[in-house]
């Protein structure tokens, strides 16, 4: 039977487990996966019987952690006419290996055809992580199975059955270990790299040790602060001197501006017009 | 002081939570759902015949009735007696039919079939259970006396209600 | 030898499913904001992906039409949609209307023509 999974979770439904025989074992019907939960009983047949006549229809299944059944139904056919029933049960999920023997059968006079009985089922696949490499706590598991059984620095048998997954162990570690050397190598060049930019900008290239020495800073402040060096600089005479006006006004006559003195008695008259608001 | 006493007081009484149930309500409601699963197919097993019966080539109409409360609706299937659309038919046709109950979910619901009332083209059930219920109907058309059907589209309607009581 | 019929049939060993559904099962007649008439609200819920129009009807205890009012006698609900429709019917009508249907209906233009009809009918609830 086709399954889907949603999350990490597969939901799926058995085969017809009633097809050869009305009596099975959930062993052989149930997928042996660990954590497996059965959740759903689905049922359909046909019942074959007169309509004046008693019958009842039972499907049960045995409960292997406790006494009685672990599902039971049972359909009561009393002076009902045969007809084909469907029906599905759903059940509060319990592990599949409480599941005992299941049947189905019918009681009075009557027969039944076409039986059909399914179970709906649900199981995690990293149940067990260490079932799948995908499974989210994988690498714990193994390193715990290693551990427990003593196989961390050992061999395991070739037979053993996470032998494979023992040397896939080793190349990982092996792996690991050399991506971590290549890294811190390759860090420390970038160190010494990025120190020897450092210096070149600096221009002090091989003295950037004694730059950062205080007393070797002291000596070369004293080098350059020598006379030969320093001297000359401050004893630079510059020559003075007077600086002359080398522009000159020319003298001449100012003509009245006419067209500004009629302005301004134009302005005069505004102005005049202007107070005579305000001027009582 | 007495400020930060009030605070503190207020904090304490704005951090403390009364516990109260929050019921979660619902209510199914009553009602019925109508559900097509097969259409039907006629077949042709005389060319003067048309018919849903599987020994004639056809297959029968299933409609499904759910009911989410018992004793609320009945069902009634209409089965044809007339094409809703044909070419022009110059005799008349015969028509028979009938709906049964086939597959149930409730056992006590094989109890319809006995108590079904039938008139005419119709056939009304009591739907006094609470459940899923698949109906059958065949339908036959036979026209004139042997006379062939003329070439065209035939279309024949299967009426399925469920009405509350 | 045998006239050649074709015939329009729908859904082959159909394995998927289609429904329609109505509620209330039992509405109940308000007073509308029109004098003299009254209105139910009524939701219909269409699963079938061969229909999309639904007629409205209020019929009689024998199944006759009694006059009412709808925003569309006839409503188009999609595949998988619901529809809220109100069914106004006048005062005077109001004891002899009983139920309140929702019929299917197959466009006359589709080639896809439906062998199956279906109708919901909700009873009114009558005050006693």
């Amino acid at each position: 039977m086709p399954s889907y999974s949603y999350s990490d979770i597969t939901y799926g439904r058995t085969d017809n487990v009633a097809k050869n025989a009305f009596r099975w074992n959930m062993v052989n019907v149930l997928p042996p996966e660990a954590g497996l939960k059965v959740q759903g009983v689905y049922h359909k047949y046909t019942i074959n019987k007169d309509a004046s006549s008693d019958a009842t229809v039972s499907i049960t299944n045995k409960n292997l952690k406790g006494a009685g059944n672990i599902y039971e139904r049972h359909d009561s056919w009393n002076q009902l006419p045969g007809n084909t029933k469907i029906g599905f049960d759903l059940v509060r999920p319990s592990l599949g290996t409480s599941w005992g023997e299941g049947n189905i059968g019918v009681t009075g006079d009557a027969t039944l055809s076409d039986v059909t009985v399914a179970y709906n089922y649900k199981f995690d696949p990293c149940f067990v992580p260490l079932a799948d490499p995908s499974c989210p706590n994988f690498k714990d598991a193994l390193y715990k199975y290693l551990l427990d059984n003593g196989l961390l620095d050992n061999e395991p048998d070739v037979n053993d059955p996470y032998y494979d997954s023992w040397i896939q162990y080793e190349l990982d570690r092996k792996a690991e270990e050399q991506e971590e050397e290549k890294d811190s190598k390759e860090k420390l060049a970038e160190e010494q790299q990025e120190e020897l930019k450092m210096e070149r900008a600096l221009s002090v290239a091989g003295a950037a040790e004694q730059i950062a020495n205080p007393a070797q800073q002291l000596r070369m402040m004293q080098q350059m602060a020598s006379a030969g060096t320093l001297d000359n600089y401050y004893g630079t005479t510059i020559e003075g001197g007077m600086y002359e006006d080398t522009i000159t006004l020319q003298d001449g006559i100012i003509e009245d501006n006419t067209k500004a003195l009629r302005n301004l008695a134009q302005d005069t008259l505004h102005r005049t017009l202007v107070r005579s608001q305000y001027d009582k | 002081m007495i400020k930060k006493l009030a605070t503190t007081i207020l904090l304490m009484s704005a951090t403390s939570a009364l516990a109260v149930d929050s019921p979660i309500q619902g209510q199914v409601q009553s009602k019925c759902s109508v559900w097509t699963e097969t259409g039907g197919v006629y077949g042709h097993p005389l060319p003067y015949k048309l018919s849903t019966l599987p020994a004639d080539g056809g297959v029968k109409a299933s409609i499904r009735i759910d009911v989410a409360q018992a004793d609320y609706y009945k069902a009634k299937f209409t089965h044809p007696n007339s094409f809703s659309s044909s070419p022009t038919l110059n005799d008349a046709v015969a028509w028979t039919g009938s709906t049964i109950v086939g597959q149930v979910s409730v056992a006590a619901m094989s109890a319809y079939e006995a108590a079904k009332v039938t008139y005419n083209n119709v056939t009304e059930f009591n739907l006094t259970l609470a459940g899923s219920t698949w109906f059958t109907v065949s339908s036959t058309a036979q026209y004139g006396s042997t006379k062939s059907l003329p070439a065209g589209n035939y279309t024949a309607i299967i009426k399925a209600e469920c009405i509350a009581k | 030898m045998y006239s050649k019929v074709t015939l329009i049939l729908s859904f082959i060993f159909c394995t998927s499913l289609y429904a329609h559904e109505m509620t209330p099962t039992y509405p109940k007649l308000v007073s509308s904001y029109i004098e003299g008439v009254s209105v139910a609200k009524m939701k219909l819920f269409n699963r079938r992906d061969d229909v999309e129009y639904y007629e409205i009807g209020v019929f009689t205890e024998d199944w006759k039409s009694i006059p009412f009012a709808s925003t569309s006698k006839v409503v188009k609900v999609k595949h998988n949609k619901r529809k809220l429709f109100e069914v106004y019917i006048r005062s005077r009508d109001i004891a002899r209307a009983v139920y309140i249907c929702t019929e299917s209906k197959v466009l006359k233009s589709t080639e896809q023509v439906t062998l199956i009809s279906s109708r919901i009918c909700s009873k009114i609830k009558q005050d006693q």
